[in-house]
């Protein structure tokens, strides 16, 4: 699915020869260089000076944007934001982009739109109308950007999200709706205080302080302060619900989804073994390519069932459409459900089929066949449903990539459709079980064997990374994992099971050689039980901390391992055992000795995929505990 | 493949008719046996795909080129090569466009899939006069085990020469690739010339005719390593370009040696015009004239290193010195000048930068020596400079512009020399870290100060050139916590030098080091070599491909003074270590005195390249390093 808000990441600035305009540049860009920018901190490299959007909005639903922005430079960091950029389509007719140039001492110099450079926006699919011009305007410190433009449109839902707050602080921005007669509109206030507006409708917002860049932070974009509007027609009953949106995009897809005949014979042959459920998600998650093309209305229209099957490949739409019509095939009831792969992009109290960028499926299942599962939620009317998404190709059946879980998505049935939480799964759902088998030789070297077990959302991740790689570099992944506990190591004999079936437990075994894993100190020897594996993240620094702090998701961690120790040697001291638990993780360690065996083993068990920022003193507490206990060693003599 | 770049415009459009084809080998064939069981390749294991047959007929006689895949798919990772997409350059002049794509996919029983689908034209990127689409495609019914096969032609303007460049080695291996270009014939007006990279021994482009062949088999997959030579020495490539000139290969460097030359004299011009300036920065011998030249020249401001320069080339050396600005090699050529002006035997050198390129003076590709340097002989002895980047200390080159070869411009017409520029030695990269610090409960607290010398200085304001305060001591800061364990806090609070050119960058910090004292049971454990301590071995992987690549030798000499509590002793004090694997040398030493111990540590890396045949000596010597820096200081509570 076309996903508008992100066509401008990771698009090069190209320098291209200026295309100098002469004529006289408009007052508001003239005034610019008299806004005063009050003081700033330190880090802060550029601010808006002004960001300005007009909306003209015709009896025919036709929309004329003209767009207006300027950005002073604060620092050399700040040049960074010295661009004008306007994304546009085949649907979309694009004017007037031009720019301008203040330098410090105020000399303005004009560039023209011819002057932009162009490129497609998108940049995973093998097609995509979408395209953006972006101006790159010469800047210096204390200069000043500034660029228009206007983009005409016939949007296909009559709203607008408008995002006020940035990466950089925001001294004034505005918003404007020129309406038809007769028409009103409905204002929701996302993650910010609402703010009058005034005739027109006309909102003005100034010093909107910068969207924090925090590690681990939610999606920059999940936590900014915006506004959705909904445009309302004469005639129109309401602002549009959640429902409207469902009802047209089920509109959207439902001519999609006739079966064809081939498609017919085989979802019979997929579907005649035990499982015909799971045989038709795998058939949609494994032997359907991803491949996006989306020209148009085709940014949230599927292609049509029968030409994804033929072409065996398609993309989240499609991949949702065809599955959808192989299980009616056999009678099996599925729904899509429209969703954003960016937690907390969606806001229940405003409906829009703008806040989502993919598309899973629901799946129709009886309470029993839902044992085992994971992506399971219980649906008041139409009962128990299976989340599936076929476009990640690694997840096993029944259950939800991790950035799925805990967000919310729309539920698109026959009649409607309505906003559903996403489940988040129990940390059992996703494991990690080291258990290593070692030796330690009289000249310290460490060496035997070492089995990771990875379930669910671990072992996808792991496939995801093992898979893009040659067997060489998967061998230098093992080795450079190692090294980073071990001063000295080799790892022989990798084998690495089940790597393309995302139904099966992912399991890596090899042997470890460590030289020197003991240290002789005087007449003590240290020996780290732990020996491999970190589980205690980075700490975090909360003296400006203000956002919230996103985890791997919830797992379970497990490690055994045992050490054979040579003969002769005596216990002087253990490790103490290390227990951590509060609401987010719990952590348990602990070694023994006993007839020549050092043992260790621990349980790792986080539990939320978002940390609270009142939390986050105990979550730096507990890794703080268990970078310790992973530091700790043993001593014998 | 080929590199669409424009090299020549004809001056007479070519009469010879458009006669684009593919050749039979191009053409689809069903797949065998073999091919349908392949699981794999031997020499790649792992492998998601695999190139079986790669055919090119390049055909610059008639303005096209016609190249033709076959691939088969080992794992679902693999079905991404599906995805087909042809760059081609539109706009004028080239006026490039892709025809006859044709594609289809062979499903492992054999059966046929064709092509059908849309095939769509992408703009990669359109400004100015650059016009750069693709043509995208997506072949259907792709499975594990499936070969692919598609072909299209590129054509362009019959009155363009193209450069061919051949990229024989690709992310996945290439079993058979069957390579041919048939030069235009420019009739003793311009020269043309062939140069290979790292091709198999015994496989070079063969003339039969008309046109150049070249066959190759079993072309392994680029392996990317740490600390490896720059991809473009290691990787297999065929280049064939067009020269704007008739001059012979052998000939080939002393005419563009001269070239550089005249352009160099004309650029500089009559030295008298800057007498004056001269006189001014004449010092009370050669050599500190030389050193007032220089860090006049180093006051220069250096438009390569502005963000978005827009400003005009400089017409002259003159022109350079009065506006006070120029680009890098506008900067050299005109410290040149002045040097001459101020009685000094000073020349301009071509070089040849090694982070680029390997030289080789048999390939004629004047690319190769794309910086400049300074050389002023004084007292017989010749002084490398580089006024062209901004603070380098004198008498440091930037590290890519030492060892390596050159070409001492010679003026008015005389042969130029090459020459072999020296190696750094390791004291002129010099890293001195010294950390002051008291045990406190679990952390380590405290101050440490590191000076940067001639090539480590040069790189740290390099890095940071434009910054403001902020951010550069933010890089400084971002440098350091680099060293210590996670969570530990570093704040800078002096920093010097960092703006000048000829001294070295000290750097001062208050650091709260977290996470470094561990337990074993009642005993405290304490990194004694502080800035090394949770460093990893950097040749953890335990095979090797290419050379082992150092930029530069280099030494690092760290002192670390860490004050115990008064209740505290150390177990006993790690022994001494001396470690070496030729070149690369390793030394440490600890001592109390009181409640104090100090450590010091010493490494030297006196190398540039290491064969991979000493890469396994290497990675134990660097597993003993990182072995003996993780040892930590064992303290007991005093009875």
């Amino acid at each position: 699915m076309r996903n508008t808000g992100a066509r401008l990441s990771g698009i090069l600035l190209f320098c291209c020869a200026a295309s100098v305009l002469r004529a006289a540049e408009p007052p508001w860009v003239a005034a610019l260089s008299k806004i005063t920018v009050p003081p700033q901190p330190a880090s802060t490299s550029a601010v808006v000076l002004t960001d300005e959007t007009v909306l003209s909005v015709a009896p025919s639903g036709e929309v004329t944007t003209q767009y207006r922005r300027a950005v002073k430079v604060l620092t050399p960091a700040g040049r960074q934001h010295a661009y004008g950029a306007a994304s546009y389509d085949d649907n979309t007719r694009l004017r007037g982009l031009r720019g301008w140039s203040i330098a410090p001492g105020g000399k303005i110099q004009a560039l023209r739109g011819r002057a932009a450079a162009e490129m497609s926006a998108g940049d995973y699919e093998v097609y995509t109308d979408a395209r953006v011009k972006v101006l790159d305007l010469p800047s210096e410190v204390g200069g000043i950007i500034a660029y228009e433009y206007e983009l005409r449109e016939k949007p296909y839902e009559a709203s607008t999200i408008w995002r006020f707050q940035e990466s950089i602080p925001v001294l004034s921005t505005r918003l404007e709706a020129r309406l038809p007669e007769g028409w009103t509109h409905e204002a929701q206030w996302i993650h910010a205080t609402p703010v009058s507006e005034r005739a027109g409708p006309v909102w003005l917002l100034t010093d909107i302080p910068a969207i924090p860049d925090e590690p681990r932070m939610p999606e920059a974009a999940s936590v900014g302060g915006r506004l959705g509007v909904h445009w309302i027609a004469p005639g129109g009953t309401a602002a549009r619900s959640w429902k409207d949106v469902a009802t047209w995009y089920g509109g959207l897809a439902s001519s999609r989804l006739a079966a064809t005949p081939p498609m017919q014979t085989a979802t019979r042959t997929l579907a005649a073994g035990s499982d015909p459920i799971r045989a038709l998600a795998r058939f949609a998650q494994r032997d359907i390519r991803y491949v996006a093309v989306e020209i148009g209305i085709g940014g949230y229209q599927p292609h049509a069932a029968g030409e994804v099957f033929t072409n065996r490949y398609g993309d989240c739409k499609d991949k949702a459409t065809l599955l959808k019509s192989m299980l009616q095939s056999i009678g099996v009831e599925s729904y899509y459900v429209i969703v954003s792969t960016t937690r907390g992009m969606v806001e229940p109290a405003f409906a829009s089929v703008s806040s989502f960028n993919h598309v899973i499926t629901a799946i129709r299942i009886s309470k029993e066949s839902a044992k085992g599962l994971h992506a399971v939620v219980e649906h008041p009317k139409l009962g128990t449903l299976l989340l599936f998404d076929p476009t990640s190709s690694n997840t096993p059946f029944g259950h939800l990539p991790s950035y799925l879980q805990a967000s919310r998505g729309l539920l698109v049935t026959p009649d409607g459709g309505e906003l559903i939480e996403l489940p988040a799964q129990k940390p059992e759902a996703s494991e990690l079980r080291r258990v290593a088998r070692l030796t330690l030789d009289p000249d310290g070297t460490l060496h035997g064997a070492i089995q990771e077990v990875r379930t669910g959302g671990l072992a996808s991740v792991m496939r995801g990374a093992l898979q893009s790689m040659s067997g060489a570099e998967r061998i230098h992944l093992i080795d450079e994992s190692l090294a980073s506990h071990l001063a000295r190591q080799t790892a022989s004999g990798v084998t690495i099971e089940n790597l393309d079936d995302p139904d099966a437990d992912l399991v890596i075994k090899y042997e470890l050689s460590a030289p020197g894993y003991a240290t002789r100190v005087a007449s003590m020897i240290l020996i780290r039980p732990r020996v491999v594996g970190t589980k205690a993240e980075k700490t975090i620094v909360m003296a400006e901390r203000k956002l919230d702090y996103v985890t791997e998701g919830p797992s379970l961690h497990t490690d055994d391992v045992e050490i054979v120790l040579p003969p002769g040697m005596m216990l002087d001291e253990l490790p103490k055992p290390v227990t951590v638990s509060n609401p987010m993780v719990q952590y348990a360690s602990s070694s023994a000795f006993e007839k020549g065996v050092l043992r260790y083993k621990r349980r790792y068990t986080m539990q939320t995929h978002v940390v609270g920022l009142a939390s986050l003193p105990a979550l730096n507490d507990a890794f703080a505990k268990i970078a310790a206990d992973e530091r700790a060693s043993a001593v014998f003599k | 493949m080929r590199r669409l770049f424009l090299a020549a415009t004809l001056s007479v459009a070519t009469a010879t008719p458009l006669l684009a084809g593919f050749s039979k080998q191009q053409d689809f064939r069903p797949a065998t046996a073999a091919e349908r069981e392949m699981k794999g390749v031997d020499y790649a294991p792992g492998a998601s795909a695999a190139i079986l047959d790669w055919v090119e007929v390049d055909d610059d006689a008639d303005s096209f080129s016609a190249e033709y895949y076959r691939v088969k798919i080992f794992s679902d990772e693999g079905k991404k090569y599906a995805d087909v997409e042809v760059p081609y350059v539109s706009g004028y002049p080239v006026n490039g466009r892709i025809t006859g794509v044709s594609a289809r996919t062979i499903q492992p029983d054999g059966t046929i899939v064709p092509f059908d689908g849309k095939i769509y034209d992408k703009v990669l990127y359109r400004a100015g006069g650059i016009r750069l689409r693709a043509k995208t495609f997506s072949l259907a019914g792709v499975q594990s085990g499936s070969i692919l096969e598609y072909r299209y032609q590129r054509e362009w303007s019959e009155n363009l020469l193209i450069n061919t460049l051949w990229t024989i080695q690709r992310e996945i291996p290439v079993l058979r690739a069957k390579l041919s270009l048939k030069p235009y014939n420019t009739r003793g007006e311009y020269s043309s010339y062939f140069t290979y990279f790292n091709l198999p021994d015994g496989s070079l482009p063969v003339f039969k005719r008309d046109h150049y062949e070249l066959e190759l088999t079993n072309v392994p997959v680029y392996t990317a390593e740490e600390l490896a030579p720059p991809e473009e020495w290691l990787t297999s490539r065929v280049n064939f370009y067009y020269t704007n000139d008739a001059v012979k290969g052998d000939q080939f460097w002393a005419a563009q040696t001269a070239r550089w030359s005249k352009a160099v004299d004309g650029f500089i011009g009559n030295p008298g015009a800057l007498t004056q300036d001269a006189k001014a920065m004449t010092g009370k011998d050669a050599m500190e004239t030389l050193r007032n030249v220089y860090a006049k020249a180093q006051g220069l401001k250096n438009l390569s290193y502005e963000n978005q320069s827009t400003a005009k080339e400089k017409k002259n050396a003159a022109e350079v010195w009065a506006k006070g600005e120029g680009y890098r090699d506008e900067i050299v050529r005109a410290f040149v000048a002045m040097a001459r002006a101020a009685g000094l035997d000073a020349s301009v050198v071509r070089v040849a930068p090694r982070d680029r390129i390997h030289f080789s003076k048999e390939i004629p590709d004047a690319e190769q020596m794309s910086s400049e340097l300074a050389s002023v002989t004084v007292e017989g002895k010749a002084t490398y400079l580089d006024p062209g980047t901004p603070s380098a200390p004198f008498g440091v080159q930037s590290w890519e512009k030492t060892a390596t070869s050159a070409y001492v411009l010679a003026r008015r017409g005389e042969p130029s020399q090459l020459v072999m520029l020296q190696n750094l030695r390791p004291e002129d990269a010099r890293t001195q870290r010294v950390a002051d610090l008291r045990l406190n409960g679990e952390t380590l607290e405290g101050s440490v100060t590191v000076t940067f010398h001639g090539q480590e200085a040069l790189r740290r304001r390099l890095r940071s050139w434009g910054d403001d305060d902020a951010a550069r001591a933010k890089a400084f800061e971002d440098e350091a916590k680099t060293w210590f364990p996670d969570g530990s806090t570093v704040k800078l609070t002096k920093l010097t030098g960092a703006a000048a050119h000829d001294e070295p960058v000290v750097a001062k910090f208050d650091v709260v080091l977290a996470n470094a004292v561990s337990s074993a049971g009642s005993r405290t454990l304490v990194p004694l070599s502080v800035f090394e301590a949770t460093a990893k071995n950097p040749f953890a992987p335990a095979t090797r491909v290419h050379h082992v690549y150092f930029p530069f030798p280099r030494r690092e000499e760290d002192e670390v003074k860490l004050t115990l509590t008064p209740t505290m002793a150390p177990a006993a004090l790690p022994a001494p270590v001396k470690l070496n694997v030729g070149p690369l040398t390793y030394e440490n030493e600890s001592r109390q005195s009181g409640n104090e111990i100090t450590f010091k540590r010493v490494m030297v890396v006196d190398a540039l390249g290491i064969d991979p045949k000493f890469y396994e000596a290497l990675r134990t010597y660097y597993s003993r390093v990182t072995s003996v820096d993780q040892t930590p200081l064992v303290l007991v509570e005093k009875p």
